[in-house]
């Protein structure tokens, strides 16, 4: 009968094998981890572009295919100390069709808020709660919707998860950050920024188109 | 039966390691080749994006416009000859109120302007080419290959873009290439995109 080698492995190999393994995994963890964070991040820009994309699309084809022939701001109201944002612009094509394009943003206030925070006014030392009452606080809303107006398609911007503030009201990751519409003698621009905390202020959607052209 | 005494001791130690060393090296190799392709594809996301795509686009209407004249420089026969591109300004545009709507666009697009001048470029429509029976490349591609004068930026996304070795569909001639500079919501990037011109 042949002589099998029954010797096995010492102890010192396997613990070589052991702690090479060990290396391995560690170094492949932190590697793997950092991948996975990559990897969401890049889902999130997917969808912002997505949306960006499909809107900016859908405004500047017809902007370019009815020809812009004037433009009118009906409504620009953005308060400077919440950030909220209301804009609806008018815009009269060629063809005769009126597109509307709205744009909504109310924010509740942001994960810094703390309403316990003493903070200094004139009037001496207050607690943040009493300047930014509860009562006003709400949950955060952003809408832009395009279209004939008074029967504008909705495009709710994507929801890549949210959190509540100190008085529970909900804000999402992705926000509108800023928005700046204006519309000069022959041209008329529309920029809605976009803000989260991973991808920060990078990607809005900036539309610019000559009136009349 | 084949009765042989078969080679039964396995590997030891050592070469276990070797290989294990060897497997480790080309990974590393393989993962210094592919790491730069990822930045590579993050620098593309400012490559023709929707939003300097449909700027470009009224970039390209104005320099289309019968009363836009751009002069002998642009002219098709100069722009085959070095330095194949010329530079596209607002005082080219004849008609006043599109002037003053072409530096409007310039402003709000946020075309990048370097001492005065947009970084609008026009050259011909393909980027890289041959004559018949020579060999000497022609075009804005290999010129800026030799010579400089181009920013970083433009220069990568120069080298990016295909040759456009055949003639366009639409019998377009020339190409407009234009350089963004992002600053809006306090951004800080460049942005590249080009079109073609039917001039």
């Amino acid at each position: 009968m042949k002589k099998l080698n029954n010797k096995g492995m010492t102890a010192v190999e396997i613990l070589v094998c052991f702690v090479l393994v060990v290396i391995i995994s560690v170094s492949m963890y932190t590697t793997v981890s950092s991948y996975q964070n990559k990897q969401q991040i890049e889902a999130f820009k997917e969808k912002i572009f997505t949306y960006k994309n499909l809107l900016t699309k859908e405004i500047n084809d017809d902007l370019i295919k009815d020809g812009l022939v004037t433009a009118k701001i009906t409504n620009y109201l953005v308060d400077p100390d919440s950030g909220d944002a209301d804009a609806i612009i008018e815009m009269n094509m060629r063809n005769g069709d009126k597109k509307c394009l709205k744009i909504t943003s109310k924010k509740a206030y942001d994960y810094f808020y703390d309403p316990s925070e003493m903070v200094s006014t004139d009037e001496g030392d207050k607690p943040m709660g009493e300047i930014l009452p509860v009562s006003e606080d709400k949950d955060d809303e952003f809408l832009i919707s395009y279209g004939f107006c008074g029967n504008e398609t909705e495009y709710p911007i994507p929801d890549l998860g949210s959190s509540k503030n100190p008085n529970g009201k909900k804000i999402y990751d992705l926000r509108i950050n800023n928005v700046e519409v204006e519309v000069e003698k022959s041209l008329l621009s529309v920029y809605v920024g976009f803000y989260h905390p991973d991808l920060g202020t990078r990607y809005g959607i900036d539309i610019v188109c000559p009136v009349n052209f | 039966m084949k009765k042989g005494k078969l080679n039964s001791k396995g590997f030891v130690l050592v070469e276990t390691l070797i290989v294990s060393v060897f497997i480790a090296a080309i990974f590393a190799i393989l993962y210094n080749n592919f790491y730069p392709l990822m930045g590579e594809y993050e620098k593309r996301e400012v490559y023709d994006d929707i939003d300097g795509k449909y700027a470009t686009y009224w970039i390209k209407r104005i320099i289309q416009h019968q009363q836009t004249d751009l002069g002998d420089d642009c002219k098709l026969d100069r722009l085959k000859s070095s330095p194949y591109h010329c530079k596209f300004k607002c005082d080219m545009v004849g008609n006043e109120s599109m002037r003053e709507m072409c530096k409007q666009l310039i402003e709000k697009a946020q075309i990048y302007v370097k001492d005065g001048d947009p970084s609008i470029y026009i050259t011909t429509y393909q980027l890289q080419y041959t004559l018949e029976g020579e060999t000497t490349l022609r075009g804005m591609k290999p010129y800026f290959d030799d010579n400089g004068g181009l920013s970083g930026g433009m220069h990568r996304y120069l080298k990016y873009l295909p040759n456009y070795r055949w003639d366009s569909l639409n019998n377009a001639k020339h190409r407009v290439l234009v350089e963004f500079y992002r600053t809006k919501d306090d951004n800080d990037y460049f942005a590249y995109s080009t079109f073609e011109v039917k001039k």
